[in-house]
């Protein structure tokens, strides 16, 4: 039997290289940047370390960053998954420009988007200035940095939801109304539970992009100390103050925080998607 | 629980998918619904099932007198099985089968104890109950069409329809699940149609045989009735291998070749006569007028037949004769021999030239 496993692992040639190929790559790209960044951060020493990450303009951060991507990267799943369905399942006129805009946030430089929603979303804007005078501060404000966090965030949900949602079998859904259940029961108990993979998938990328988001969020969100400060805004101050090491240990949090909630992602996602491990 | 179809239209467009269909299924009928790719019959099913509307004045379906054309599949209590089995993937087996029960809500609502006692009892009737607990990508064709069945009839209906149920599985599955259903359906009674394109499934299945083509019923009868007396050209060439052979007909004589049979319909000029290879004999010298010259093709054994592949001497055109392997041994047939075709029976169908 020996033999036939070994013949099966030399099946696709090529494993040698392409393995070592990509631990290189991962390497230099990500994994020797962020050792740096350890370094950096680490270095100055556990006192000097938590004073920096400790700060009230840091920890108020922390929540913003963090609440904010939460709430736009939920948000995206419900939208995303509309916006996914009817790119799917209903072919109304000119749905493949729509389909092309999805791209748009991903290919626009994120500062563009960020000076776009200003306009729109801001005191004279189209939108802003119906809002504001109902006392919705759309921008400079948590609501503008939340849809900033939206906006670059919803290519991630539609793209990972939409080809789950084009390989599904319409049967499915006739089999659960056939069973007696209603079209909300069809979705909620045969439908959903095979996208929910992919939603998450999508949703961990939207989170990721939220917490890191810079150029699209400093525009929109005002950036008031301690209220409406991302911590990647924080970090750029840092360095502009020529505090490297303050900047590195800032980032080294927002770094682990952002691992964690990915992790959990991912542990979530394994959960839901036991039925496949056949 | 009988079915009645009225005069059913469905139009897709321009295409006429159903056109003035009537049917009768009678109570604890297995009803075949036969015939080829486009002849209506899926959609038929669809409209017995309630998943699609007839025309706006498209006739009516009645199941037991009550007139149900716009009641959803729930409100009939139709039990569906789907040739891609469409089972939900991210439940187990018994999730699966007792789906239909849990959705049910308000008044309607299932006990938890009732639900696990009637999926084990379903589970052991499909012959599943060992694998409860398996999810349906860890199962085989056949087994994954046993679950599609118990989950259909664990809503307990009242008429079981089935969409090619053994389209997607491989012959010898094919023919254990074929023998397995009809045993079912013998012990429940219930009352079943199906839908297939193959022929033999439906003369091994059906109690009644439904032939469709081109969004008509061209025939209804029990396997024998169809097979044995085909309506019309179309049932004839459907229902099994067929050979076609130009003759002429005149005074109630048909003309092959030279070879002079009575003809028991009415029909004159050129006519297609249709012989069944099993009803074509080889014989080594010319018979009294009933044999036609032919020249030997090629014999091919295949398992107890022979197939021998003749051309007409004189009207040309290569016929098929399926010879039984006693028969082949007396003949010592060669590529090149001259021998004689007699038709034991045959059919012409009235009005000359079909189409």
């Amino acid at each position: 039997m020996a033999m036939s496993n070994n013949a099966r692992a030399r099946i696709l040639p090529g494993f040698g290289p392409t393995l070592g190929l990509t631990l290189a790559w991962l390497g230099f790209v990500v994994l020797i940047p962020v050792a740096s960044l350890l370094l950096k951060g680490l270095a100055i020493g556990p006192a000097e370390f938590w004073s920096a990450v400790s700060g009230p303009r840091a920890v108020a951060s922390y929540r913003v960053t963090l609440s904010s991507a939460l709430a736009a990267a939920t948000v995206n799943g419900v939208a995303g998954l509309l916006v996914a369905w009817m790119l799917v399942r209903w072919p109304f006129p000119g749905r493949r420009i729509v389909d092309a805009l999805i791209d748009l946030p991903f290919a626009l430089p994120a500062a563009v988007g960020g000076i776009a929603l200003t306009a729109v979303f801001g005191p004279n804007g189209w939108i802003g200035s119906l809002a504001y005078p109902l006392g919705l501060r759309t921008a400079y404000s948590r609501i503008g940095l939340l849809l900033a966090m939206t906006f670059v965030g919803l290519p991630y949900v539609v793209r990972s939801v939409q080809p789950v949602l084009e390989d599904l079998d319409p049967e499915i859904e006739e089999a659960a109304f056939a069973l007696g259940a209603t079209r909300w029961q069809s979705f909620a108990h045969a439908v959903l539970p095979i996208l929910t993979p992919a939603l998450l998938s999508g949703f961990a990328l939207a989170l990721a992009r939220g917490i890191g988001e810079y150029g699209a969020v400093i525009f929109i969100s005002g950036n008031l100390p301690l209220e409406t400060e991302v911590t990647s805004l924080v970090v750029t101050i840092k360095l502009d103050q020529y505090d490297y090491a303050g900047a590195a240990a800032v980032a080294i949090v927002m770094l682990a925080v952002a691992l964690l909630l990915l992790l959990a992602v991912n542990l979530l996602q394994g959960r839901s998607r036991a039925y496949q491990a056949a | 629980m009988s079915i009645a179809i009225e005069d059913v239209s469905k139009h897709f467009g321009a295409f006429a998918a159903l056109d003035r269909v009537r049917l009768h299924v009678a109570s604890g009928e297995l009803l075949a619904l036969l015939g080829p790719s486009g002849s209506g019959k899926t959609t038929l099913l669809r409209i017995l099932a309630g998943l699609e509307r007839p025309d706006a004045d498209g006739g009516r379906v009645r199941m037991h007198g009550t007139d149900v054309t716009g009641a959803t599949p729930a409100e009939r209590r139709v039990g569906l099985v789907f040739q891609h089995y469409a089972l939900f993937e991210h439940l187990t087996v018994a999730g699966n089968v007792a789906f239909g029960l849990r959705m049910r809500r308000g008044r309607a609502r299932v006990p938890r104890r009732e639900i696990d006692a009637r999926v084990q009892r379903l589970l052991d009737l499909v012959q599943l109950s060992p694998l409860a607990d398996r999810y349906p990508s860890q199962l085989s064709g056949g087994q994954r069409q046993r679950v599609g069945l118990a989950r259909a009839l664990a809503i307990e209906p009242r008429v079981l329809l089935l969409d090619e149920p053994f389209g997607a599985l491989d012959a010898q599955v094919r023919r254990d699940l074929r023998r397995w259903l009809k045993e079912l359906h013998a012990e429940l009674g219930i009352t079943s149609v199906f839908v297939t394109h193959d022929q033999e499934e439906a003369l091994e299945l059906a109690t009644r045989v439904v032939v469709m083509h081109q969004g008509r019923v061209q025939q209804v009868g029990t396997p024998a009735e169809v097979y044995e007396q085909p309506a019309n050209a179309f049932v004839y060439e459907f229902l099994g291998s067929s050979n076609v052979i130009d003759g002429r007909a005149s005074d109630r004589v048909l003309h092959i070749d030279g070879a002079r049979y009575p003809l028991d319909v009415a029909a004159s000029g050129d006519v297609r006569t249709f012989v069944r290879p099993h009803d074509l004999e080889i014989v080594p010298e010319a018979n009294g007028g009933s044999t036609f010259p032919v020249r030997v093709r090629d014999v091919q054994l295949v398992g107890p037949t022979a197939r021998v592949l003749v051309e007409r001497e004189v009207g040309g055109g290569v016929i098929e004769a399926h010879l039984t392997r006693a028969e082949l041994a007396g003949l010592s047939l060669r590529e090149g021999l001259r021998v004689h075709a007699r038709a034991r029976s045959f059919k012409v169908y009235a009005g000359g030239i079909q189409p």
